[in-house]
């Protein structure tokens, strides 16, 4: 089957957990041939992957964002609009339920110029008349500047080019989710989504925190990326995430409980299973398999740690990962000196299988998670975990209802400083307690997040989309 | 977790600021005050000629050179005058004082070159003599960088300046011209010199009051071309404005009632000398925009774009747009009637007042005085509508209405040369009413849509135009680094 994937931002231009997994997933799907339908931000990043593809990609249709603002308007809009197309623009910027179907042949068949459009009459007309009804009391000019800005990247990749596939699988919803349903639309075929994150939720936390967007299009904003998810939740054949907390979310936001499916993530059993246990050597060493963003919380684990080392001498903790935010990476290293840890090690992009071997147990202090990759690969290489409560790790260390296999690792609220500290602490005190906990969780992984479980379950999918 | 958001911050950290610019309707309306100037100048010139005991040749050919090196000034300035203005107005927006002084004189040195060259070609072929050509090209020069320095001065708003430099250089002129006469010197070089001294005073005194105003920098003096390329359409409508003002007062140089005063200084005395009293009725708009439409317009306009700059509700824009064209509206009409009312005085009891007035008026002068009168007065109002475009910047409007206006005044005249010399005046009567039947029409049309024009017309992304004059600049600068 000829099955085009929709990604956002991951793979292949950055490392991480989806990239990762998408990565392995399609190594293993040898038997199918995919297309890499990926959207990007920046245009400069054009051909720049970080992975080598595998042989059964046979194509990569690059689209970025910032590409829409270098569409040159070709003049005056000579398009008279239906009131279909009206209504449908006018359901867009309120953030309603526009008629996609409308907008997709607008901007496809039509081929409406978004340029064109942001300038013309109309878009003013249909604005202050929603502004009139919908938003009497914020400034204008604003609403008009922010309108543009929210829909120009959507109204290009609504008129960009759709590669032929037999399914359109998005990874994520957004506009992933929106061009996967145009996929399915131009070639009438289905649309799938494996969502890892709830990725409604992460844009809305995002914007909460934004300073740059003024409070009044806050509310806006949002409501922009819950009309973008929703598309797909409603468009699609089967929608799939990692855990039964997500799949709730998804119901909550509109998707029909009938389509939802949990499929977890699965990982290379055999190969993490092997790693020795850390040999005793008078220090307890600590791993995070992360990389130095803000969104894993990272300055939270020095502080933790810092608290940490006030009462226990021997500890170490190993930050294995790429940066990704440099302005932030270079944060957590000040904050490491200024507050004096001589151990900690940023050991940046290394093998886990190899590296694993050094430690006892590993942490995730992450502000928000789906199903970490890193917390199962700990798992099945017998190491115990310590995490936030975020996604679904809670899940992952105390098992589902009616898995018996026991606790593997403690859980603390998120950004809970004094909480980590004591949970490593706890941790460090034991090695039994490590050995028992890191045996729980392998078994669970055995059980429950190996690679074939996952790839079988995928490939039902695919067989029903046939079917 | 994977996802890109919203990656385009900076698409929306950029918002279009709508500085509003008042300048241009100063800059307009002291555009006629060169014209006025050089009217009454001319008329005291013809006044001194005639009790002094000029001949009517000595007369006539100074007229024609005052009236020539005026015109020729007043159109080479008009290129740059309005795209030079909006370009100090966003420097004092922008608090780039710096910028101001060194732009002066860039645009200066242009205009000197090409308008020099141009004129001294003309000057050789003219028939003037060494001393006549020379003089009228020094005071050509004068006059330039006078008008230039006004655009800037207008942009200040040192009207007072502006007027007080106007009054020297008429008394100056004057008494430098009486006194030359008085020790013997001929007519033409005596007052040929005494109008340059007396441009020269108003030189002076408008440079000084720059520099007092402006500091100096070291800034390109180039830059300025930049607002040439963007602003081209400015460029063209000061340009046009200008030539349909001239347009048919040459063109009656070439026809029946023409006069070849020496070589190539023709004048058409019978049309050129009510032409010039009955543009001075146009002052009533020119006073009447300055005290009243200015004063009643201007904050409901800023009021209006303000909205769009600070967090005006749409609510509050429709009501402040509904104020600003109630009021923009009562103002048109005012306007109308008052250069209704002083036209018609102009051509009732005007007419009577000429013939006591030793200008030798004759009846076909009259009527004349009577068309152009009219004519003169639609063209007032229509200019006043023509400002408002520019307040609303519709470059691309007035550029259209000014080219309407030059097109028309001057066709019209060439045909009207076919018909009887009565109708001579008509040519400019028709062409602005037409001028005013657009302004009227896109004014209209314009002000319907303003949010459109305000917020839509706006391209996504900024983008820079630049063009052969931004080139010019950067030669120009490159020129001047290797000297």
């Amino acid at each position: 089957m000829k099955i085009c994937l929709i990604l956002e931002g991951c793979y292949p231009y950055v490392f991480g957990g989806v990239s990762t997994w998408m990565h392995q997933y399609i190594n293993n799907m040898k038997e199918h041939e995919f297309i890499l339908w990926v959207i990007g931000a920046n245009a400069k990043d054009r051909g720049k992957f970080v992975y080598e593809l595998p042989q059964n990609v046979t194509a990569v249709h690059e689209v970025f964002l910032d590409d829409a603002l270098h569409v040159k308007a070709s003049g005056k809009m000579r398009h008279r609009f239906s009131k279909e197309e009206t209504d449908s623009l006018r359901e867009l910027m309120i953030c309603g339920r526009p008629d996609w179907e409308v907008l997709f042949s607008l901007y496809q068949e039509k081929r409406l110029n978004p340029m064109s459009y942001l300038q013309s009459e109309e878009f003013l007309d249909i604005l202050t008349k929603s502004c009139l009804t919908h938003y009497p009391y914020i400034a204008f000019a604003d609403a008009f500047h922010t309108m543009r800005s929210m829909l120009l990247p959507v109204l290009y990749l609504l008129g960009t080019e759709v590669p032929k596939a037999d399914v359109y699988h998005a990874i994520c919803t957004g506009y992933g989710g929106m061009l996967a349903c145009l996929g399915g639309w131009m070639y009438q075929k289905k649309v799938l989504l494996t969502e890892h994150g709830i990725y409604t939720r992460e844009r809305e936390e995002e914007i909460i925190r934004a300073k740059w967007v003024v409070p009044s299009f806050k509310k806006q904003w949002i409501s922009f990326f819950y009309m973008l998810s929703d598309i797909i939740y409603r468009r699609a054949f089967q929608v799939t995430c990692l855990f039964t907390n997500a799949m709730l979310i998804q119901i909550q936001m509109g998707c029909d409980s009938k389509k939802c499916r949990v499929i977890e993530n699965g990982i290379h059993y055999e190969r993490l299973s092997q790693i020795p246990l850390k040999q005793e050597d008078g220090w307890v060493d600590i791993g995070a398999v992360v990389r130095l963003a803000p969104i894993k919380d990272i300055k939270t684990m020095i502080y933790a740690f810092f608290e940490l080392s006030m009462r226990k001498k021997n500890v170490r903790l190993h930050i294995m990962g790429g940066v990704d935010d440099e302005e932030y990476a270079a944060e957590c290293y000040a904050l490491v000196e200024q507050l004096k840890l001589e151990n900690v090690i940023f050991t940046g992009r290394v093998d886990i299988i190899s590296y694993m071997e050094r430690l006892d147990f590993t942490i995730l202090t992450s502000i928000s998670e789906g199903q970490p990759l890193s917390v199962l690969e700990s798992f099945a290489a017998r190491r115990p975990c310590v995490t936030t409560d975020v996604g679904c790790c809670r899940e992952l260390l105390n098992g589902k209802p009616g898995d018996t296999f026991g606790e593997a690792g403690y859980c603390v609220p998120p950004m809970y400083r004094e909480g980590l500290a004591a949970a490593m602490e706890r941790m460090c005190e034991s090695r039994s307690l490590r050995l028992r906990m890191g045996k729980n969780g392998q078994a669970r992984v055995k059980a429950y997040y190996r690679q074939e479980r996952m790839l079988q379950k995928y490939r039902e999918l695919y067989r029903e989309v046939d079917g | 977790m994977a996802g890109i958001g919203f990656e385009l911050k900076k698409l929306f950290k950029r918002r279009g600021l709508f500085a509003a610019f008042r300048a241009y309707g100063y800059a307009g309306v002291v555009c006629t005050g060169p014209m006025l100037l050089g009217i009454v100048l001319l008329l005291g010139v013809m006044y001194l000629c005639d009790t002094t005991g000029a001949s009517r040749q000595e007369r006539e050919l100074l007229v024609c050179m005052i009236t020539y090196t005026l015109l020729a000034s007043l159109l080479v300035t008009s290129f740059l005058s309005m795209v030079v203005t909006r370009f100090i107005a966003d420097m004092l927006y922008e608090e780039k004082y710096e910028a101001v002084l060194p732009s002066f004189w860039g645009s200066t040195g242009l205009m000197l070159m090409a308008g020099g060259v141009l004129y001294g070609i003309f000057l050789i072929f003219s028939g003037a003599t060494l001393i006549e050509g020379l003089l009228m090209l020094g005071l050509f020069g004068e006059l330039i960088v006078t008008w230039n320095a006004m655009s800037y001065l207008t942009a200040i708003k040192d009207y007072r300046g502006i007027l007080l430099s106007f009054t020297a250089a008429i008394i100056i002129t004057f008494a430098v011209g009486w006194l030359l006469l008085r020790i013997g010197v001929p007519h033409v070089i005596a007052l040929l010199v005494a109008v340059s001294v007396g441009y020269g005073i108003m030189l002076l005194w408008d440079v000084v009051l720059l520099y007092r105003y402006f500091p100096q920098g070291s800034l390109s003096a180039f830059f300025f071309l930049r607002w040439v390329d963007v602003f081209l359409p400015l460029a063209f409508t000061g340009l046009f404005m200008n030539l349909g003002l001239f347009a048919h007062l040459v063109i009656m140089w070439t026809g029946p009632i023409r006069v070849q005063v020496k070589g190539l200084f023709y004048g058409a005395p019978y049309h050129d000398v009510p032409a010039l009293v009955a543009f001075l009725t146009i002052l009533v708009t020119t006073v009447n925009f300055v005290v009243s439409v200015e004063v009643n317009f201007y904050p409901k306009y800023r009021n209006y774009y303000s909205l769009f700059n600070d967090g005006g509700a749409i609510g509050d824009i429709m009501q402040a747009g509904e104020e600003m064209l109630r009021v923009l509206g009562m103002e048109l009409k005012y306007t109308a009637i008052k250069q209704l009312l002083a036209t018609a005085l102009a051509i009732s009891v005007g007419g009577i007042v000429l013939d006591f007035l030793p200008l030798g008026f004759n009846d076909l002068m009259d009527g004349y005085f009577r068309t152009l009168c009219v004519g003169y007065g639609i063209y007032a109002v229509a200019n006043t509508m023509l400002l408002l475009l520019l307040y609303f910047t519709d470059y691309k409007g007035a550029m259209a209405a000014s080219g309407v206006f030059a097109a028309l005044t001057s066709l019209f005249t060439v045909i009207s040369l076919r018909f009887s010399e009565v109708y001579f005046g008509f040519g400019f009567l028709l062409g602005s009413a037409v001028f005013f039947l657009v302004c009227a029409v896109r004014l209209n049309q314009f002000t319907r849509r303003l949010p459109y024009y305000i917020l839509s017309i706006q391209p996504v992304v900024a983008e820079d135009r630049t063009g052969i004059f931004t080139e010019l600049g950067c030669f120009l600068d490159k020129k001047l680094e290797h000297d």
